[in-house]
């Protein structure tokens, strides 16, 4: 988790720090989902990812209510506050992972791909 | 190869000579894809130098001719129905219309000389290529120097004239690094290894070009450069049709005895009357002038020039 007794932390720019939160949050997430597939054979508690999940809405609410259409968020919401099953809180993941890869928090696939038999094409690529 | 089915078939005692491939291209279509990114480039205002590069009897001027012609429209696609970003397609089919080749006498500069002539009538003309051709130059001392200013000239007044331009020298090492770091230079061609059939070609893009020219400067074997870059592309370009290729031997040979000429009237030692000018420090008028006075008559003439005997210098040094 963030220290934020550290001061470190405390003179990283608050963007920074709710975007490692954010992140932190998102894992969290997907611990929670190895843990309840591991227990699957014998018990089926969705407590845990749903708290897990309801923890990163909140820090990714305001971002959310600017990206997505109602219609989405109102998916969002049933599986953040009353999930009936797994796969509702799946899918409410998948919403909020959408988000982060849109506002390139968790994009990291940039490399540009071309055929490298169109000369102009590498060469405006490598800025020529 | 093959099925000879190109539509310059020629029968030349039993044999037939390939001309055209069956999608109706003299060369490969991923060279055409590149050309015609480079049609859109000077489309858009933008700089296009293509080099091609090879050592003599490669088929540098051939492949030169060939892209050239495609440039002006002699390769017209058969569907048409291209858009403006044309992507490899590899069904696509060409025709071929003869009106629209080049025109060696406007569109072909051999030498230095000639080159901004033959790009000025090209703008004036609208015509969207011209050729230079290294065999104007090939006996003269000092042009590789003046090439590189003239290249850097041409392409920073004339930016705008929607001309492609392509180059054929002998080795990529002429070029010098302001004409590669102005990125004027897009497509890079090397031709090697051509034999009855076809030439064969490495095409390079600017970006791999500049590797193959730092390894060239590393190499004792400038050419063995090539070999340590894979290109972006690689392939083969078919002969000219024999009418055509007898006018540009014909058009060639013209650039190079001119070039012969003068250069066998200097070895001889013979003096125009701006040598002698810049010999004595003179103006030029002076030396014709004293020429005349002194009634000293010339040993040769060559194109409007009079070449003089050494020995002019002599008695002309004694009005000093």
């Amino acid at each position: 988790m963030v220290d934020f007794n550290n001061d470190t932390t405390v003179t990283t720019p608050a963007l920074d720090v709710v975007k490692i939160l954010i992140l932190q949050r998102r894992n969290d997430v997907i611990e929670a989902f190895e843990h309840y597939n591991k227990s699957l054979d014998f018990e089926e508690d969705i407590s845990l990812v749903r708290s897990r999940l309801y923890g990163l809405y909140l820090e990714t609410k305001g971002m959310l209510e600017n990206n997505f259409p109602d219609e989405t968020l109102k998916t969002l919401r049933e599986a953040v506050y009353s999930p009936k099953s797994f796969k509702e809180i799946d899918e409410g993941f998948n919403i909020i992972n959408m988000l982060l890869y849109e506002i390139k928090l968790i994009k990291i696939d940039n490399k540009k791909n071309f055929d490298s038999r169109d000369m102009e094409a590498e060469n405006k690529h490598h800025g020529i | 190869m093959e099925g000879n089915q190109g539509k310059f078939e020629d029968t030349n005692e039993g044999k037939r000579k390939r001309l055209l491939y069956n999608y109706g291209l003299p060369f490969s279509k991923e060279l055409a894809y590149n050309i015609d990114q480079q049609i859109l480039r000077v489309k858009n205002k933008k700089a296009s130098l293509i080099i091609v590069d090879g050592g003599i009897g490669e088929g540098k001027t051939t492949l030169k001719v060939h892209i050239a012609d495609y440039i002006n429209g002699a390769y017209p696609l058969i569907s048409e129905i291209k858009g403006d970003y044309p992507e490899l397609d590899e069904e696509a089919v060409y025709g071929y219309d003869e009106t629209k080749t080049i025109k060696f006498k406007n569109q072909m500069a051999m030498g230095g000389e000639e080159f901004p002539k033959k790009l000025g009538f090209c703008f004036e003309e609208k015509l969207p290529v011209v050729i230079y051709d290294e065999a104007g130059d090939f006996a003269r001392r000092g042009a590789l120097t003046k090439l590189n200013s003239m290249l850097n000239g041409v392409f920073e007044k004339y930016r705008g004239l929607r001309i492609v331009v392509i180059m054929g020298l002998p080795s990529l090492r002429t070029l010098d690094s302001s004409v590669m770091d102005k990125c004027m230079v897009r497509v890079g061609l090397h031709c090697e290894g051509r034999n009855d059939l076809y030439g064969n070609f490495k095409g390079y893009s600017a970006y791999r070009l500049n590797y193959v020219l730092h390894k060239m400067n590393k190499l004792i074997v400038k050419v063995k450069a090539y070999s340590f870059t894979v290109p972006n592309i690689r392939g083969h370009f078919l002969d000219l049709p024999e009418l055509r290729s007898e006018a540009l031997d014909k058009f060639s040979t013209l650039g190079k005895k001119n070039s012969l000429r003068v250069n066998e009237l200097k070895f001889k030692g013979f003096l125009t009357y701006q040598d002698m000018a810049k010999q004595l420090r003179r103006s030029v008028n002076w030396v014709k002038a004293k020429v005349n006075e002194k009634k000293i008559p010339e040993v040769d003439k060559y194109k409007n020039a009079k070449y003089f005997d050494r020995s002019v210098l002599d008695s002309l040094a004694e009005e000093l």
